[in-house]
Order: C-alpha cells, then sequence, then structure tokens
C-alpha cells in the first residue's frame, strides 16, 4: 500500500534539500506560512490534504 | 491495485480523477449581502455513465437541432486518504468525526472492497496518489461546464474501464439497498 509518508518523501522530499518529516510538515502548514505554499500544493496533488470549506461574504452591488 | 489512463481527452470521462473540486453547500441572499459556503474537495471521481457524458459532449460540440442529450450536472465522489479515513479523521477540518476503524479484520474488510459502503482504491506506483477510499455515502453533483473549464488543470488520471465498472456497479448496489427490519 503507497502510504502518505512514503508518496511524499519520495516525490516531494527527494526534490528538496529540507528532508522534513511529514509530521513536521504538517505542523508547518496550520501555521500558514507564505513559503509553505508549495508543501500545501504538493499535499493536494497527492490525497495527503482534507476537504476543506470556506464561506465567502459581501455586498451586491449595482 | 487498480489500472489507471493518463492520456488525455477534451471531454469530461466516467472515472476521471479531479483535484480541487467545489460543491457549493449553499448560497443565500438576503438584503443585498450574498453568503457562499463551499467545500473544496482535494479528490474526487465522476460517477455519471460515460454514454451519457459522452452524447452531452457531442451534443454541445456539434450544432444540433435539439439539447436532448445535454446533461444538467454530472455525478461524483469525494475520494479520501485511507490513513486519514482509518483514523476517522478524514473530515476533521469539516468539523466531523467520523467512525475510525480498530480491528484489523475491518480493515482487512475494507482493502478488500468487502464493506458495502466503501471502496477502496489502491493506484499504480506511477500515479501521484496515496491509496485511497469512496465512501458511496458521500456524493453531489457538480456542473458539466464547470467541471469540463478545471479539466485542464486538474485531470489527474482517469480509473480504466474494468474498475470504473466496479466502481459503478458496487455505487449503484449501495444506493438501491433496502434496509429490512
Amino acid at each position: 500500500m503507497k502510504k502518505s509518508e512514503e508518496i511524499f518523501s519520495k516525490e516531494y522530499v527527494s526534490d528538496t534539500e529540507t528532508k522534513i518529516p511529514i509530521e513536521k510538515k504538517e505542523n508547518i502548514i496550520v501555521q500558514t506560512k507564505k513559503e509553505d505554499t508549495k508543501i500545501e500544493e504538493e499535499m493536494k496533488r497527492f490525497g495527503i490534504s482534507k476537504p476543506q470549506r470556506f464561506v465567502i461574504k459581501g455586498k451586491i452591488t449595482q | 491495485m487498480i489500472k489507471v489512463n493518463k492520456e488525455w481527452n477534451d471531454r469530461v470521462c466516467q472515472g476521471d480523477i479531479f483535484k480541487d473540486v467545489e460543491y457549493i453547500e449553499y448560497a443565500i441572499e438576503k438584503e443585498g449581502s450574498i453568503e457562499i459556503s463551499k467545500i473544496i474537495f482535494p479528490l474526487v471521481i465522476v460517477l455519471t455513465q460515460d454514454c451519457d457524458l459522452a452524447q452531452d459532449y457531442t451534443f454541445r460540440s456539434e450544432k444540433k437541432k435539439t439539447q436532448d442529450k445535454y446533461l444538467l450536472s454530472s455525478l461524483v465522489a469525494p475520494i479520501y486518504n485511507l490513513e486519514h479515513l482509518l483514523k476517522g479523521e478524514h473530515l476533521s477540518e469539516l468539523k466531523l468525526n467520523m467512525l475510525f476503524f480498530e480491528s484489523k479484520t475491518q480493515i482487512t474488510n475494507l482493502k478488500n472492497n468487502e464493506i458495502p459502503r466503501f471502496h477502496c482504491l489502491e493506484f499504480p506506483p506511477d500515479t501521484p496518489i496515496v491509496t485511497s477510499v469512496i465512501d458511496f455515502k458521500h456524493y453531489f453533483t457538480a456542473n458539466i461546464l464547470y467541471l469540463s473549464s478545471i479539466k485542464k488543470k486538474s485531470f489527474i488520471c482517469k480509473v480504466s474501464e474494468l474498475y470504473r465498472e466496479d466502481i459503478s456497479q458496487r455505487f449503484a448496489s449501495f444506493l438501491s439497498r433496502i434496509g429490512l427490519p
């Protein structure tokens, strides 16, 4: 079975020099730093991220 | 392990797997203000019959006398990461606690597709998706034109015919189940 950590380390971490374990990466994402955008994108690509809800509010203008 | 096809096809096909698909929960307009709630699913699979999707595409791309074969929407089901699902945490971002799988027997049954509610998908090594699960209790419709418009950036792969038919058959069977007393 292909696990998140395996695919993540194989496909993503090997591309970088960070070699940060997956657990630490998840923590970084919670902090939503700008430099984590790439990690978040990669997580989506591998199906590692979870469904998220967004509520948009606004005024209707003529 | 399932087989997938990564060849590009202009139209939306049954078995297509898309990433980042939006599902609008509600849109309320009141006194000049609007509130929209949407869920973005990281991965979904198209469940609509392929012949219906093909006819829809043909009727839209060729000028026919009627729009008889137009589809209003396509049925899709979210795909969840198996590891998240086993822990019951796959919808934690939506503040939903789901049942977690404790026993080895339960987990084996899930992976062998012996639980009617779930369908486990183990992707080939060259496909960048971890082992995932469809929960047949979760499905929604997405507008055909919306899916077509995002296909270029969101298409990942297409589950090959034999395996997609297996999914369809199990989904139909789950939907038509009868709860006996």
